[in-house]
């Protein structure tokens, strides 16, 4: 536990910002979605939060690890935009009532995950990883 | 302070940076899709620059001088359609006409408040009443034409008492009044099982309500659904307590309300039909208070108002019906295989399944029926039981389980409708040149003492011989309608034909050539004759071959049967005239060349066969290459390099156009002419690709470098549709605001929807081909004031079965009929600019699963039945697009079957449009890929390939693969070169001269989206520098103060 006594609030907002983002890419593949630079931008965010969980067990009070967060609150908004990329048609085709909703269920769910994600890292940003002295 | 300063720079950073990463990814989709938004806001991302011009650009004018002109032209087309398409089926006591000047009239049924006009979802779909326009049903029509109607009653099924048993389709969140199928894009497995047919009890009425309709006329309102994405189903029940013994038959309720009709008038009673399905009305028939029936059909926007003209008299019905009133719908044998039917292989099917969800191609459906669809069952088993052959009363397909017998089955027969007044019909002769025109003479005399028009329908009997090839014992060749003729007046009509529709496809035979199949005249006697409909020509040709009429059923009072009108010619065997680059190429959808014996198909050798529902099959491996859509792999066909891209010819588009010296337009160069390649090479194979793959949502890319601008379509066949509301102005911007046919925000028709006329049966039933290619002219019209390029009309589908919901937007179970009117309406739009893209090549006969469907037939029954359908309009190339089908035919996508796309429509029928996949409705099976190689063309979509295991088709992966395939990229040059000869022909070339420059500018709105990405960019630098500093300033303070502790 000594581990966590140091931790800021920002630390538990990006670990769940990751599991969100983690979420994000199972439902965004139960979409039978398959775009490899969304995947590869979700999975760079979850691996960067892993390092900086990992990194932080043994080295402590080094504020440039905060960047980790900066830099997957980026990522997790770029997938979210090119997500959307892919779902023009279809999105389009509900609005105009010619696919129902079923269709685009699992995609919306994952843009909802993501977007969760992002505020999460947001917050997270404010707070950072770790408890300053002061 | 400090502290909270870097928190919050740095927040701000991470935010803003955010922000950035969603502007520029967000300004990136908008610009691949520019033209889309610019279409939608009215923008444009060019500007169109004259320098010198040798004339004005304009190649296609309008025949009005105002847009208000053509929306009243429009109206009373409408109209005049609805009423020479309305058909009289019954008119006891000469009860119609109707004198509005003294005769009230109540208007029964819940469905005479809440008709239908057209289709529930889809591509026939009418705008509601607003922007001023109306869209009038029975009770506003009414109105407007001055009838005398029952307030009460209305005021009755309008009140809220009636309301819950109102029609009310719930689609996707919105209410839609008036429709009440369940459309499905997504796979199912199980047939609708809800109908509700919006009629109320009769306990609902009260006293006061029949009090008020005492010593009035009766106009009954019976009315069916129709729509896209939706098949009516035997499995169907009313969820609103009424009850039917099958979804077209009358309901419970709508007998109440019938018997309370007939208590509570003053003796008179009229039906409408106001139904694309074919009812079964039988009782309605047989019923002696019931006066009159009069089939509307679903009339569009205007057409009851023509409904109201037949009602009072101010119109002569001349109608005759495009389908066959069966006494059961479900007798037809189609019936016995639509709907849902899984292979045993399904991606359902637990450990046995092989084919997955992506594959779309659970489903498959046999057409057992072989050539014998509507009336060609009907009317050809009927010859069989008068000659006794072929086991043609055996109860097998009769719907009473009896001996099968025509009276028991036919209520009203193809091509059936009544008049006012009498006609005598001769047929004077018919000069038959095979290989030439032929003509068939026929003298309308008006017998009655009422003026009207007359539908001259030809039909002939071909010679059959038992075990040959399948025969339709009467099919209808051409027609010709008269002028309103006075009493006593006569006219002769001369009815030009084309023979080779008399030749049947035999897929036996072996042609001089050596290849196999071919269009067989065989050698006999050709009856030629005519009738009102297609029993009453059948019983003139059997009295002749009989000699007697003894034998001969008449089903309605006012047949007659004359063998004196019927012309005999003898021809001599034929197979190679109408056999040109013809040969067998459909066999792999024959399911039984695929599976022996695996269907029992329709055979006039037996009636008592092929009855047999086609039920689990398992695909064969060679099958399973088209279900798994591996049909064609890009393996470097041909050498790299053999196919020219980029050239610099210095050629544009509209130097492809012939104007004359004033420059007037006088068409353009032929597509033979090799000056079309040299265009073409100048393509890049990036551009090509990404129209190709991009060939929707409604425009057509534009193609930088041959100068051709984006092509704009809409959906038809019934106006430009789907967008109901975009109304004329829609699609200009300023940079066409010189065009005359500009229509400006002010205009009071700016808004008015375009989505209008009557749906295709109530055009096939008026059996006038004017007035169809009038509506093709109007079509093109509105492409001149609406700014649009192309119409996904008309459909040509062959109503295969009266169950499929979707009839309403095709013509006709009859493919000469559907034929003939297509090539009308097409030639029509043709003449004023507008390309004419019917649909859908073809096969597409059911909704249910229509996404994937695998559809089995045989090769002559394809050929003589739903592909004749498409052949007039693309043999004659008035069509100049189609659109292929969602389908699979046998177990390939249609628009990947080069036996469709390219044998049949480009070798034989020598087609030279071009052709677009539906909605790309499964990016998987209709890829892009197998899609150009069998010859389909264009996809219609802007990303579903993205998220697709194909990729998209510019991907760099998928561009380095079609660069090694020259056999590919000839093909994607092939189908662009189709677009681009139709497109220089239309008036999308309008303004456009070869002087002509395009200048690309910014909108607005990227404008606006470049502001915002550099905005944010600005903000997050300096969010980020603050942030550095602050973090820097707060490690000195830290650091000053260790140093101090220390």
């Amino acid at each position: 536990m000594k581990y966590l006594e140091n931790k800021a609030i920002g630390f538990y907002f990006s670990i769940l910002g990751a599991v969100l983002a983690l979420a994000g890419i199972i439902v965004y593949r139960q979409a039978k979605n398959t775009e490899p630079l969304i995947m590869t931008l979700l999975a760079a965010v979850v691996l960067l939060q892993a390092a900086a969980v990992v990194f932080l067990a043994f080295v402590r009070g080094r504020k440039a690890v905060n960047l980790v967060i900066m830099a997957d609150a980026v990522l997790v908004a770029a997938a979210l935009v090119l997500s959307f990329r892919t779902q023009v048609d279809a999105l389009g085709y509900v609005v105009s009532g010619l696919y129902g909703f079923e269709t685009v269920k699992s995609y919306v769910f994952s843009a909802v995950f993501m977007l969760i994600s992002l505020i999460m890292y947001w917050i997270a940003s404010y707070h950072g990883f770790e408890k300053e002295a002061m | 302070m400090k502290q909270s300063a870097e928190k919050r720079w740095r927040c701000l950073t991470t935010v803003i940076a955010s922000l950035l990463a969603v502007a520029v990814g967000g300004g990136s989709i908008a610009n691949t899709r520019a033209d889309f938004i610019n279409s939608r806001l009215g923008t444009t991302g060019y500007r169109m620059e004259q320098s010198e011009s040798s004339g004005d650009g304009i190649y296609y004018d309008s025949e009005f001088d105002s847009l208000e002109e053509l929306v009243k032209a429009k109206e009373e087309l409408a109209a005049e359609i609805s009423s020479e398409g309305s058909v009289l089926f019954k008119n006891e006591n000469q009860a119609l006409p109707l004198d509005k000047g003294s005769e009230k009239v109540t208007l029964w049924g819940l469905n005479s408040h809440l008709p239908g006009l057209a289709g529930l979802i889809g591509s026939s779909v009418v705008a509601d009443a607003e922007h001023g326009q109306t869209a009038y049903g029975i009770e506003e029509a009414m109105e407007e034409r001055g009838f005398q109607v029952n307030e009460s009653m209305k005021a009755f099924y309008a009140s809220d008492v009636c309301a819950p048993y109102y029609r009310k389709a719930s689609f996707f969140g919105n209410e839609v009044p008036g429709h009440s199928l369940s459309p499905a894009f997504a796979a199912s497995y199980k047939e609708a099982d809800s109908y509700l047919v919006g009629e109320a009890p009769g306990s609902l009425y009260t006293d006061d309500v029949l009090a008020s309709a005492k010593d009035t006329t009766a106009v009954v309102v019976l009315s069916r659904d129709s729509s896209e994405a939706a098949d009516y189903s035997i499995n169907m029940k009313d969820p609103n307590g009424d009850s039917f013994e099958r979804p077209l038959a009358i309901s419970a309720y709508e007998r109440e309300m019938i018997a309370l009709a007939k208590e509570n008038s003053n003796g008179k009673v009229i039906v409408l039909i106001n139904s694309d399905m074919p009812m079964e009305i039988e009782e309605l028939k047989q019923d002696q208070d019931i006066d009159s029936i009069l089939w509307t059909g679903l009339p569009g926007m205007n057409g009851f108002l023509g409904v109201c003209d037949v009602l009072s008299g101010d119109v002569n019905p001349s109608g005759h019906i495009s389908d066959t009133y069966a006494s059961n719908a479900t007798s037809s044998p189609s019936m016995n295989n639509f709907g849902l039917y899984l292979y045993s292989n399904n991606s359902t099917a637990g450990a046995d399944a092989e084919l997955t969800e992506t594959n779309k191609a659970d489903w498959y459906v046999v057409e057992t029926e072989g050539i014998y669809v509507g009336y060609k069952y009907y009317e050809t088993r009927y010859e069989d039981t008068v000659l006794g052959q072929g086991n043609a009363d055996s109860p097998e397909g009769a719907s009473t389980g009896n001996a099968w017998s025509y009276e028991d089955e036919v209520t009203y027969p193809f091509g059936y409708g009544l008049s006012y007044t009498k006609f005598e019909q001769k047929l004077e002769s018919v000069d038959v040149s095979i290989g030439g025109e032929c003509m068939a003479k026929v003298t309308v005399t008006n017998v009655g003492d009422v003026a009207g028009k007359d539908v001259a329908q030809l039909y002939v009997q071909t010679p059959y011989t038992e075990n040959g090839i399948e025969k339709a014992a009467v099919q209808l060749l051409d027609f010709g309608k008269t002028k309103v003729l006075e009493p006593g007046e006569s006219e002769t009509l001369e009815i030009t034909f084309d023979p080779q529709y008399l030749a049947s496809y035999d897929e036996d035979a072996v042609k001089a050539n050596g290849t196999q199949g071919a269009w067989v005249l065989d050698e006999g006697e050709y009856y030629f004759t005519v009738g009102n409909g297609a029993h009453e020509a059948l019983n003139n040709i059997l009295a002749d071959k009989t000699g007697t009429t003894d034998n001969l059923t008449r089903i309605t009072t006012d047949e007659t049967i004359k063998k004196e009108n019927v012309v005999k010619v003898s021809l001599q065997e034929d197979q190679e005239t109408y056999s040109v680059n013809v040969e067998n190429t459909l066999q792999d959808a024959d399911i039984n060349k695929q599976i022996p014996d695996a269907a029992e198909y329709t055979t006039r050798t037996d009636w008592s066969k092929g009855w047999k529902s086609v039920e689990g099959l398992t695909p064969t491996e060679e099958m399973m290459k088209g279900l798994t859509n591996s049909t064609y792999e890009l393996t470097g066909n041909g050498s790299a390099g053999d196919v020219t891209w980029g050239a610099d010819n210095g050629l544009r588009a509209v130097d492809f156009i012939i104007t004359d010296g004033d420059g007037n337009y006088q068409g353009v160069l032929p597509l033979s002419d090799p000056k079309w390649d040299e265009l073409l090479d100048q393509l890049t194979m990036e551009e090509a690709a990404n129209f190709l793959e991009k060939a929707g949502d409604k425009n057509f890319e534009k193609l930088d470098s041959i100068g051709l601008t984006e092509a704009i379509w809409y959906d038809g066949p019934i106006g430009f549709s789907y967008d109901q509301i975009a109304g004329y102005k829609t699609r200009w911007t300023d940079a066409n605001k010189d065009e005359p046919t500009y229509v400006p925000e002010d205009n009071p028709y700016a808004q008015y929807s375009m989505s209008s006329m009557p749906t295709e049966p109530v055009v096939a039933a008026a059996f006038n081909k004017e007035l169809a290619e009038r509506e093709g002219e109007l079509f093109g019209e509105d492409g001149l004031w609406a700014n649009v390029n192309s119409i996904a009309g008309p459909g040509l589908n062959l109503h295969r079965s009266p169950y499929c919901s979707r009839n309403h937007e095709y013509y006709s179970e009859d493919a000469m009929l559907t034929n003939l009117l297509g090539q009308a309406v097409c030639r029509g739009g043709q003449s004023k600019g507008i390309m004419m893209m019917p649909k859908h090549y073809a096969f597409n006969h059911q909704e249910l699963n229509r996404s994937g469907t695998s559809t089995f037939f045989t090769e002559q029954a394809a050929r003589e039945n739903e592909l004749r359908c498409f052949q007039g309009v693309m043999s004659n190339n008035y069509a100049q697009g189609v659109m292929t089908g969602f389908n699979r035919v046998g177990s390939v996508f249609s628009g990947a079957h080069a036996g469709l796309q390219m044998q049949i429509a480009r070798e034989e029928w020598g087609y030279e449009g071009y052709t677009v996949t539906d909605m790309v409705n499964g990016a998987d099976y209709m890829n892009w890929r197998d899609n150009i190689f069998g010859g389909g063309g264009g996809c219609l979509t802007t990303s579903a390939y993205e998220t697709s295991e194909i990729g998209s088709m510019t991907s760099k992966e998928n561009l380095e693969l079609i660069a090694g395939d020259a056999v590919f990229q000839q093909r994607m040059k092939d189908n662009i070169k189709y677009f681009v000869y139709n497109t220089v022909k239309s008036n999308t070339m309008n303004s456009i001269t070869s002087s002509t420059r395009y200048v690309k500018v910014m909108t607005w709105w990227q404008g606006t989206l470049l502001g915002v990405q550099i905005a944010f960019g600005v903000l997050t630098f300096v969010f980020a520098f603050l942030f550095f500093k602050a973090s820097v300033q707060k490690g000195k303070k830290k650091e000053e103060i260790v140093n101090e502790i220390s």
